[in-house]
């Protein structure tokens, strides 16, 4: 399918493209990436870079970038993962190094949260998180999701948070 | 772009969808696997099930999975990204019972002519394992021809065969 462009007050969320992927595989290179299983060597990045998109055809959802409008610069990545190494649907997010702190995360998620609620049949989404990684868990909460300690976890990642967002009623 | 699907005598040649997962990681699961780094488990045949597909919206090119009389048989490709130093042609048959009526010959030949022709490759290669005698046998039936100044995926030994377009041949 072709994926959505989501437009909100500060940023555009579109499908990646090649260009993005040096910058990419740069955060999964560096320390940022500890929270995400990395980091790793830019073919491990391409995987990665390959299921965001892949999993736009295989499921009708994917990963999608993050522009500032004002800038055009890209800030970071959020995505709706799925597959066989997901328990559950995920709602993720990723911001490259300098770009925190303005509220990106939460405004990217927020909107792709809210377009997956809309166009896909989803009870909830999960949020799998490393325990350490704070400022992910804010960004969790700010989203109004709670935390499930009875959702499955990611094989070899059992002691991730996994934050739950529900449909809003 | 979006990905083709290619007719040839007998078979189909069209994009995967989610339902091919399974037979595909059982593939890559068992022996047969060997000559393509594997066996591999289950998360890695995912990494090369989505850098498959995505191709095609990257680098406009990618696998097709093969079929016969609807039964999908296994895969081919024209497959680049940064592990191939070159676009690189790519085939296997899920299941030793479809060898020797070939199969893999029509669809990688179906597959190299849409790369050199449609697609507009000036030439592609098949990176091969030197033990992988069946392989090095089509890629020499298709017409390919060995290439021992290309570069090798992380620069590990294999045999390289070169496929170019005919009228380049001509020329």
């Amino acid at each position: 399918m072709i994926a959505p462009t989501l437009t909100t007050q500060r940023l555009v969320l579109r499908m990646p493209v090649l260009a993005d992927f040096p910058a990419f595989a740069e955060f999964w290179a560096s320390p940022r990436a500890q929270y995400m299983g990395g980091p790793c060597d830019r073919a491990a990045a391409w995987f990665w870079f390959s299921s965001d998109i892949a999993m736009w055809h295989l499921f009708g959802h994917g990963a999608l970038m993050i522009d500032v409008r004002l800038t055009g610069e890209t800030v970071g990545q959020v995505g709706i993962n799925a597959g066989p190494l997901y328990p559950e649907t995920e709602l993720g997010w990723l911001l490259y190094a300098g770009h925190e702190g303005h509220g990106y995360a939460t405004e990217a998620a927020t909107a792709l949260r809210d377009w997956a609620f809309a166009a896909l049949p989803l009870a909830s989404l999960v949020s799998y998180i490393y325990p350490d990684n704070i400022a992910s868990a804010k960004v969790a909460e700010r989203l109004g999701a709670v935390a499930d300690p009875d959702a499955p976890r990611q094989q070899g990642d059992e002691t991730d948070l996994v934050y739950r967002h529900r449909r809003a009623a | 772009m979006i990905a083709p699907t290619l007719h040839t005598a007998r078979l189909a040649l069209r994009p995967a969808t989610i339902a091919d997962f399974a037979a595909y990681a059982a593939f890559l699961a068992t022996d047969r696997a060997r000559f393509m780094g594997g066996p591999h488990g289950r998360a890695k045949a995912w990494d090369w099930f989505c850098n498959d597909t995505a191709q095609w919206v990257l680098l406009d090119m990618g696998a097709l999975i093969v079929t016969h009389q609807g039964r999908a048989i296994g895969q081919v490709a024209v497959c680049h990204g940064p592990i191939f130093p070159e676009p690189e042609l790519g085939w296997f048959l899920y299941d030793a019972a479809d060898e020797g009526q070939g199969f893999a010959a029509e669809a990688a030949g179906a597959m190299r002519d849409w790369g050199l022709g449609p697609r507009g490759l000036a030439s592609v290669v098949a990176y091969i394992d030197p033990a992988n005698q069946a392989s090095l046998n089509l890629a020499a039936r298709l017409g390919g021809t060995l290439d021992p100044h290309a570069a090798t995926p992380q620069g590990l030994p294999c045999a390289v065969y070169r496929f170019v377009r005919r009228a380049e041949v001509a020329a």
